[in-house]
């Protein structure tokens, strides 16, 4: 009760000034007429308020008050002006602060567009250089245990593979038949459909080659990496190790694939080596890409050379398998699979995998075929041997002797002709329905390989395997140090070669100490041939032009007696004549300053102290 | 600028440059602003020269003015501060008080006598208001200024409590807290002074 009148008090100053609202001042003036305290407080309120009302309002006086209107005035007047500042200051700003944002919204709409909506072909190329990124790292796992259901497997591919690879690697048959690899691994070689295209690269690669051996090797690998297509630059990218070997390598895997018959895609299970095992393998080959880049362009000893290459780093490294077709896993159910893979491996040199590529489509063939076809193959033959053989012996095996290929030089004739030997000659086309093998679509790169490979292959498709088998490692032990003389001989071939290069790089940049370096360098590496003639020229040249004529005496007269009828060494002996006829400005002055310190000599001794212990 | 305009249009209109609505504000609320001034520094000069500088601050202030309140509070904040400072600056002197005789006038009459009679007052109504009113006066002076400030804002400006608050700075329940005690005070300085308010209206008082 006491705490209900105490609230009306609190609100007996509000009603006595009239600001409750009308309910709450009606229930106010209900509770104070009948609550005396209130009704006191109210009255004493009002009391005060009655007493204190009787205070007049007093006027205000008028002092100040035209200044202050004056005042008022003028500030009135700057505020007019201030307001139109403002407009014409709103009028203009505004649409421009709109349209500068307008703008940069769409310049950040468009470069985030941009952005976002990258060129297809640049997706791609990303999209495989991670796929070469996520493959390059790849454990070194052992080529037997390794998976091939990356590129085997229709499913694990990516999409954007291209479609020349798919076709290398699946759908190579012209008819379209997929069989089964285990079933009908013969058939589908039959009708393995020739590379025209690559005969046709390797025909104008071998032109090129005979225009200019140093330069026929780059020339010849840039034109298939080129006409290899898309495919090429995927496998190869991935397993060449980059660079041009790239292309290279792709073109490889497609034509080798392709020759194969395309097997791989149909064959779900099949293994081929991975990509990464590849790349170890093709190791020892790419490391040395002095000797790989200027090794001579030709085909028919790729196949030597890359195993003798990798022989030798198979003595670098022992778990490193001498030759990449020995690589193939002993559980690969395939074997020409796992060797396409291998082939594609050393990709590096795309005539290497050529060859190999080759060997491989016509090893497999029937033996029927005989002779002539499935020789070629020594990889595949080799394949074959290791599904029953130790992989050791298989590695050792891999090497094709190529005293037998000799031998058997007519049969090597029969097969399309070697592009380094026939250019214009054709591929013969595929029989596919006799069962005999398809004319080998890349053409076989030198008949002596072939028909050693012949052999082999024969071997593969009879039953007497073993003792045929034995006998060709036999053959391939006695030739191995042939073919490591026959590698160092290329790579010293490709150090002249190289020197050379760099002979004449020094002399464009005017480096006569540097020309004369590597020229020296090259008539040390055992040149012949035009590579000693420019040498000694190079030389000879250098050292005239540094004024050291007595240095390049030997060099020139070199070059005088071994190429007399050479425009070099003419020009060298009408030099000479013409120095004979009168010293040469430099040697005049050479022999001046000799003949100014002689006269300066004797003068020394009574030059000042400080230059006796210089004497001394 | 008609009568029915409001304190805020005419302040807009001012601060567009209109200068007449600003002598229409003077002539509205000078006399309100004159008392309240006036009584809270209890000195006439002075409380002149406040109310001019009140109006001067309000010219200069028209360009940021936003009617966010009424015109009346803004005015009367500028006033009360200017009380404050002005009534701080008397604290270092000794200031007149409204009973002590003005030097203005000379005639010896303080500041309650000299305000204005009602006009058409009888004569004795008139005497008992010219002694009622430096009572009245005293009695206001004799509160706290910040009880002064809130009962001339409301019982002389006719300003409300929520209003006062924001003038003064304070909330609304500390400015009834403040006007109660200021009516409480009043009416015992005011018992003390023999002032009735009952005996106002009839013209007697205790004194």
């Amino acid at each position: 009760m006491k705490t209900a009148v105490h609230q009306y008090e609190d609100k007996l100053l509000e009603f006595a000034y009239g600001e409750l609202p009308a309910n709450e001042a009606a229930a106010v003036d209900a509770h104070v007429r009948g609550c005396t305290r209130c009704s006191e407080a109210l009255s004493q309120i009002q009391s005060v308020r009655s007493t204190m009302s009787a205070l007049p309002l007093v006027p205000a006086p008028d002092a100040g008050l035209e200044s202050l209107l004056a005042y008022a005035e003028q500030t009135a007047k700057r505020n007019r002006e201030a307001r139109k500042k403002d407009v014409w200051w709103r009028r203009y700003l505004m649409p421009l602060a709109s349209a500068a944002a307008l703008m940069v919204v769409g310049v950040v709409a468009w470069r985030a567009s941009q952005e976002f909506n990258p060129d297809p072909a640049m997706i791609a190329l990303e999209m495989q250089k991670e796929r070469e990124a996520a493959q390059a790292p790849a454990p070194p796992a052992p080529a037997a245990a390794a998976p091939v259901q990356d590129v085997t497997k229709g499913g694990a591919r990516p999409e954007n593979e291209p479609a020349a690879l798919n076709e290398g690697l699946s759908g190579a048959r012209p008819d379209g038949v997929a069989a089964d690899d285990s079933d009908a691994p013969v058939e589908r070689r039959k009708a393995a459909a020739p590379a025209p295209r690559l005969d046709a690269n390797l025909e104008m690669a071998k032109a090129d080659k005979a225009a200019d051996p140093a330069d026929a090797e780059k020339k010849k690998l840039g034109l298939l990496a080129g006409e290899s297509g898309e495919g090429g630059f995927g496998l190869g990218s991935a397993e060449g190790g980059g660079g041009s070997a790239a292309g290279r390598g792709g073109l490889d895997t497609k034509s080798v694939d392709a020759l194969a018959g395309g097997k791989v895609a149909s064959k779900p299970t099949a293994k081929s080596v991975p990509q990464s095992q590849a790349k170890r393998e093709l190791a020892p080959v790419t490391a040395s890409k002095q000797s790989r880049d200027n090794a001579p362009a030709d085909f028919g000893l790729m196949d030597d050379y890359s195993n003798a290459a990798q022989r030798g780093a198979s003595k670098k490294a022992a778990p490193m398998p001498a030759p990449q077709v020995a690589e193939v896993p002993k559980e690969a159910p395939v074997a020409d699979t796992e060797l396409s893979k291998n082939q594609r491996a050393p990709g590096t040199q795309g005539v290497w995998g050529l060859g190999t590529g080759n060997s491989s489509g016509f090893s497999t063939g029937p033996g029927a075929s005989g002779g002539s076809m499935g020789g070629l193959a020594q990889g595949d033959s080799v394949a074959d041997r290791q599904e029953a053989a130790p992989e050791a012996t298989s590695r050792k095996k891999a090497v094709t002797p190529q005293q037998p290929v000799r031998a058997e030089e007519p049969v090597a004739q029969a097969l399309p002709p070697p592009p380094s030997a026939q250019p214009q000659a054709e591929p013969v086309p595929a029989p596919a329905a006799t069962g005999a093998p398809s004319a080998p679509s890349a053409p076989k790169t030198r008949g002596s390989l072939s028909i050693g490979s012949l052999s082999s292959s024969t071997r593969t498709a009879s039953p007497s395997f073993g003792a045929e088998e034995e006998a060709v490692q036999v053959a391939e032990d006695s030739l191995g140090a042939d073919r490591d003389a026959q590698l160092r001989q290329r790579q010293v071939a490709a150090e002249r070669q190289k020197n050379l290069e760099a002979a004449r790089s020094a002399s464009n940049r005017n480096d006569r100490v540097t020309e004369v370096k590597y020229a020296l360098a090259v008539l040390n590496a055992g040149a012949q041939g035009y590579e000693k003639l420019e040498a000694l020229k190079r030389i000879c040249d250098a050292y005239e032009a540094m004024g050291e004529y007595d240095r390049g005496q030997p060099y020139c007269d070199t070059l005088l007696s071994e190429f007399p009828n050479s425009a070099a060494a003419q020009a060298v002996a009408q030099r000479r004549n013409r120095m004979q006829k009168a010293p040469a400005p430099a040697k005049r002055a050479a022999e001046r300053k000799y003949e100014f310190d002689d006269e300066k000599a004797p003068a020394k001794p009574g030059a000042p102290a400080e230059a006796a212990p210089a004497r001394d | 600028m008609g009568p029915g305009t409001s304190d805020e249009q005419l302040m807009l209109a001012f601060k567009s440059g209109d200068a007449r609505a600003f002598a229409t504000l003077v002539q509205r609320h000078r006399q309100a602003v004159y008392n309240f001034v006036l009584r809270y520094v209890g000195h006439r000069q002075r409380a002149e020269d406040v109310l001019q500088e009140t109006w001067l601050k309000v010219v200069r202030s028209s360009g940021e003015y936003q009617p966010r309140a009424k015109f009346t509070t803004w005015v009367f904040t500028i006033a009360r501060n200017l009380c404050v400072d002005a009534a701080r600056k008397e604290s270092y002197r000794k200031a007149d008080s409204l009973d002590a005789p003005t030097s203005a006038d000379g005639e010896g009459r303080s500041l309650g006598e000299v305000v204005p009679d009602e006009e058409g007052a009888s004569p004795d109504r008139a005497a008992h208001n010219a002694r009622l009113r430096p009572l009245l006066t005293k009695a206001i002076e004799s509160l706290p200024a910040e009880q002064r400030e809130v009962f001339l804002l409301r019982e002389y400006q006719g300003i409300g409590f929520k209003e006062i608050a924001e003038v003064t700075g304070v909330n609304e329940n500390t400015v009834k807290s403040r006007m109660r005690y200021a009516l409480e005070g009043l009416r015992r300085r005011l018992a003390e002074l023999g002032v009735d308010g009952e005996l106002v209206g009839e013209g007697r008082t205790v004194a």
